[in-house]
């Protein structure tokens, strides 16, 4: 039987600032970052609340249903959406974001319009209302519903029919977990509340003025309440202390994109230290590990220039790596050749070191990584069992009752004992379990020990 | 705000920007910022933002710099309001960014909100101004024609690049947010 793929909320859109078929740029953001952007380049902020929001949901609906039916990359476009508002909403790149229009949309950006016993998001068609008329929303119609006492629901149905439904529980793309439903504040207690903290502790390490939370134990104290304060006023939300759906989501939402660079980062000490020897000019159908290193290091710098699109790393040189080789010699300065000869390579080598030796510290390749944020224990598999093993390996090496264990990616027998022996000698609860204080342990002997072998 | 700070603001934002400008020669042929975004429909107006920005209503911007794709706040940044072109600013406001990268509340003269409320108003219902970013290693940033509308705060956030030339010639990065509502 088909496995029926619900609609959930995409980590990112892939914006066409043109017609479909215009030689225009992509410009590729987060969700709501998207969703902001359109509402406050399609309404005017200073709208009554009520029609704000039935106009947010039908552009949340909109994207959605755009991204759902895959209607632009099925017919071969490479991105979702355009910005042309003759066939899509307007975006405006990079422009200013009213902020009660981004309340409402951290508040209701999982909510989505469906015609009932139909799990697609509907194609929620809208128009100004007065130069364009449409069978969907208008736009000034629902400032005039809204002066009527119409609730956004009412406005939807007003325009949509009667047998819509909206659905609020919607799966986040990259976030595993999903707001509990309630709000998490001071008195609470559980794994939730573990997982912030160490989220908060590592969001702090770049944002200095959040303080760091000492005792990372899943009790929400008065410092994890300043801790959130300080996250709330750093990041545009209303500072209240209170981890409500709009905080949750804005932590989980840094964390993962700041967790993805910082393993990107490491990954890179072997590439950079890697000895590849350049021997030919590198252009489109070559394939082989020259290929995947210059993608590797096109990738870290388009993280600092946004001006260059990231790239897949799978070793062949095809169309998109040919644009981002000369996107960068465009931007860099270098002949437009889409061809990685000596002089580009050499360029790309010497903005990558420059990147990687000005980093902000937290970010160095040779430090351990943050806590991956779940319980490590026996039977496991997987990268941040693999990355747990090298750091209580290089431990184990400078002290003699902890084992040194290979590096394998799967926690077994040996694993277990040797995160007990460790618990054991720095006083943890000896549980053979890896949590956040055991990780966290591990971590800083780990970046000791990586430091003093560097003196 | 008195006429010396006006003036001192002036100086160092000029003195800032031609920092920007003697390392790039190439930059003093261009008269005018190149827009990055081009609108479908062009309206005349996008340089007079003076004249749209009438009294009558007041709006708040706060400017969030960062880098790294916004993963990284940027402190002690140099953060400008001002009308008019590069070439001859009209410098409004100035402030520093604060440790998480922010600038303080800008507050500035919009038109009325009662001028957003219905289609028949042929006032542009917003006031538009203009933004440069300066910091040490960083190439400086510019975003033209920031919408503000009256009792809201706008979040800008500017995202700068580290300036990695090997000669010292970099232009300006000029983000262009001039846009017509559709309404």
């Amino acid at each position: 039987m088909a496995e029926i793929i619900y609609p959930y909320i995409p980590e990112s859109v892939t914006v066409h600032l043109g017609t479909p078929d215009s030689n225009a740029e992509n410009v590729t953001v987060s969700f709501t970052d998207y969703i902001k952007n359109v509402a406050s380049s399609e309404i005017y902020p200073t709208w009554p609340e009520t029609a704000l929001r039935a106009n947010i949901y039908v552009i949340i609906t909109y994207t959605l249903n755009r991204i759902y039916t895959e209607w632009y990359r099925s017919r071969g476009y490479d991105f979702d959406i355009t910005n042309s508002t003759r066939y899509d909403q307007a975006f405006v790149k990079n422009r200013d974001i009213f902020q009660n229009i981004s309340d409402i949309v951290d508040e209701i950006f999982d909510q989505y319009v469906v015609k009932q016993g139909k799990i697609e998001p509907y194609f929620t068609q809208f128009c100004n209302g007065t130069t364009a008329k449409c069978d969907g929303l208008s736009q000034w119609g629902t400032v005039t519903l809204a002066r009527q006492g119409y609730t956004p629901y009412e406005m939807l149905q007003y325009y949509y029919g009667n047998d819509i439904n909206i659905v609020s529980d919607a799966k986040v793309q990259s976030i595993e977990e999903s707001y509990p439903g309630f709000p998490i504040k001071a008195g609470d207690a559980g794994n939730d509340v573990t997982i912030l903290q160490n989220e908060l502790n590592r969001i702090s390490g770049n944002y200095p003025a959040i303080p760091r939370i000492p005792e990372a134990n899943g009790i929400f104290d008065i410092n994890t309440e300043k801790s959130v304060s300080e996250f709330q006023r750093a990041f545009n939300l209303p500072v209240t202390g209170v981890v409500n759906k709009a905080t949750w989501y804005a932590i989980k939402r840094y964390y993962v994109a700041v967790k993805r660079l910082t393993d990107l980062i490491s990954e890179g000490v072997s590439y950079s230290e890697a000895e590849v020897p350049f021997s030919s000019d590198l252009s489109e159908g070559m394939s082989g590990l020259g290929v995947g290193t210059v993608q590797y290091f096109l990738n870290v710098i388009g993280y600092f220039n946004p001006a260059l699109n990231l790239l897949p790393l799978d070793n062949y040189f095809g169309s998109q790596t040919r644009s981002a080789v000369e996107q960068f010699q465009k931007f860099y300065g270098l002949p437009v050749t889409g061809i990685v000869d000596r002089n580009t390579w050499n360029e790309i080598r010497r903005i990558y070191d420059e990147i990687i030796s000005g980093l902000p510290e937290g970010y160095s390749g040779k430090k351990a990584k943050a806590y991956p944020g779940f319980i490590l224990s026996e039977g496991m598999r997987g990268n941040d069992v693999r990355d747990f093993q090298t750091y209580i390996s290089l431990v184990g090496r400078y002290y003699n009752d902890i084992p040194e264990i290979p590096v394998t990616g799967y926690f077994g027998n040996q694993t277990k004992n040797a995160v007990i022996t460790f618990q054991r000698l720095f006083g943890l609860p000896v549980n053979g379990v890896v949590g956040a204080q055991t990780w966290n342990a591990v971590a800083q002997q780990y970046d000791y020990l990586i430091e003093t072998e560097n003196l | 705000m008195d006429k010396t700070l006006i003036e001192s603001y002036r100086q160092q934002a000029m003195n800032m920007f031609n920092i920007a400008r003697t390392k790039n020669p190439l930059y003093n042929s261009v008269s005018e910022p190149v827009l990055k975004n081009m609108p479908e429909d062009i309206h005349e107006n996008s340089d007079k933002n003076e004249e749209t920005n009438g009294t009558g209503g007041t709006g708040y911007v706060i400017v969030n710099v960062t880098t790294l794709r916004s993963l990284y706040p940027v402190h002690g940044a140099d953060v400008t309001v001002f009308t008019g072109t590069l070439e001859s600013m009209n410098i409004i406001d100035t402030s520093k960014t604060d440790e998480n990268g922010k600038s303080k509340i800008f507050e500035l003269d919009v038109p009325s909100e009662s001028y957003s409320q219905a289609p028949e108003d042929v006032v542009v219902p917003y006031g538009t101004y203009n933004i440069l970013v300066t910091a040490e290693k960083y190439v400086p940033y510019v975003l033209m024609n920031v919408s503000v509308f009256d009792k809201v705060t706008s979040l800008q956030n500017a995202n700068l690049l580290e300036d990695f030339a090997a000669d010292g010639n970099t232009d300006p990065i000029i983000n262009d947010e001039k846009q017509q509502y559709t309404l």
